[in-house]
């Protein structure tokens, strides 16, 4: 039985720690593209930026994860990229996007600082918009 | 439009029934034994057919007065999600059956199903509800339902 368990814990370890370096990776190469990506032409990326890939048939995008960034917006000066990923595929398939809603905290230089897969509420989106820049949140 | 106002799915039960099944599945694994595999396939079969008194519904009902978990409903297609437990209690069922015959080979649908309930629960991407639309798309008889557009 331990020696299951502890294939169990090594499984489940490896799929977090793969994640996780996906998600380093896929950090590292959007940033290396921010610069000319089409997506950020002209966002004015001194304000905290947000890059929303929705679907039109994405229920838990507008009714969960948009009523988030209107709560955000309340408070913060915050600005929403949003992309139809039906609608703009090579923007999807740029930004590494295989589930909607997925969002991208930006910094200052239009970096993704953090990437949720799936609805991301307020606290946890106020709580990344800090670590991307301390004055935003 | 008053139609789809009509058709509305409990997300967060659906998440409690991804849990279970991910512990039942790991559970089963770690003692070595078909049964909670065989009670999870069931609780999703039930879950598919859509039975009020069913495992994973009585569960959530049990849950909800103790302020453990909030209902979160949305105008959604309930077909996609059950179809989805389809999916994944048959593979349970099938493993579980090969588990109880004594084969080892129980364990590979089984183990398929607790990655993708996890990819589920954690990334929100569901393969049971993209293959199903997949079909409506491609017309099988059967899949008779589009997603829900806003």
């Amino acid at each position: 039985m331990l020696e299951r368990l502890l294939i169990l814990v090594g499984v489940c370890a490896l799929g977090f720690f793969t994640y996780q370096g996906y998600t380093f990776w896929q950090k590292r190469r959007i940033g290396a593209q921010a610069a000319t990506d089409p997506l950020l032409t002209g966002v004015d990326l001194s304000r905290p930026t947000i890059v929303f890939f929705t679907t039109p048939e994405c229920v838990a995008c507008r009714t969960v994860q948009v009523p988030a960034f209107e709560d955000l917006q309340q408070h913060i000066n915050l600005q929403i990229i949003r992309v139809d990923a039906e609608a703009d595929p090579q923007a999807a398939s740029r930004w590494g996007v295989f589930s909607v809603p997925t969002t991208f905290v930006l910094d200052r230089q239009g970096h993704p600082s953090s990437i949720n897969r799936g609805v991301a509420g307020e606290p946890l989106l106020r709580q990344q918009l800090g670590k991307a820049d301390p004055n935003w949140a | 439009m008053a139609e789809t106002s009509l058709r509305r799915v409990d997300h967060t039960a659906i998440k409690v029934a991804q849990a279970v099944t991910i512990l039942l599945l790991a559970f089963g694994f770690v003692i070595d034994s078909a049964i909670p595999v065989l009670l999870a396939a069931i609780s999703q079969l039930a879950s598919a057919a859509a039975l009020p008194f069913g495992p994973y519904a009585l569960l959530y009902r049990a849950l909800g007065p103790s302020g453990v978990v909030r209902p979160s409903v949305h105008v959604d297609n309930p077909e996609p999600h059950r179809f989805a437990a389809l999916v994944g209690g048959s593979m349970d069922l099938i493993g579980g059956l090969l588990l109880l015959a004594g084969s080892t080979l129980g364990w590979v649908p089984v183990a398929i199903v607790f990655v993708l309930a996890n990819f589920n629960l954690w990334l929100g991407f569901c393969a049971g509800c993209t293959l199903y639309y997949l079909f409506n798309r491609l017309g099988v008889p059967g899949f008779v339902h589009a997603p829900v557009k806003e």
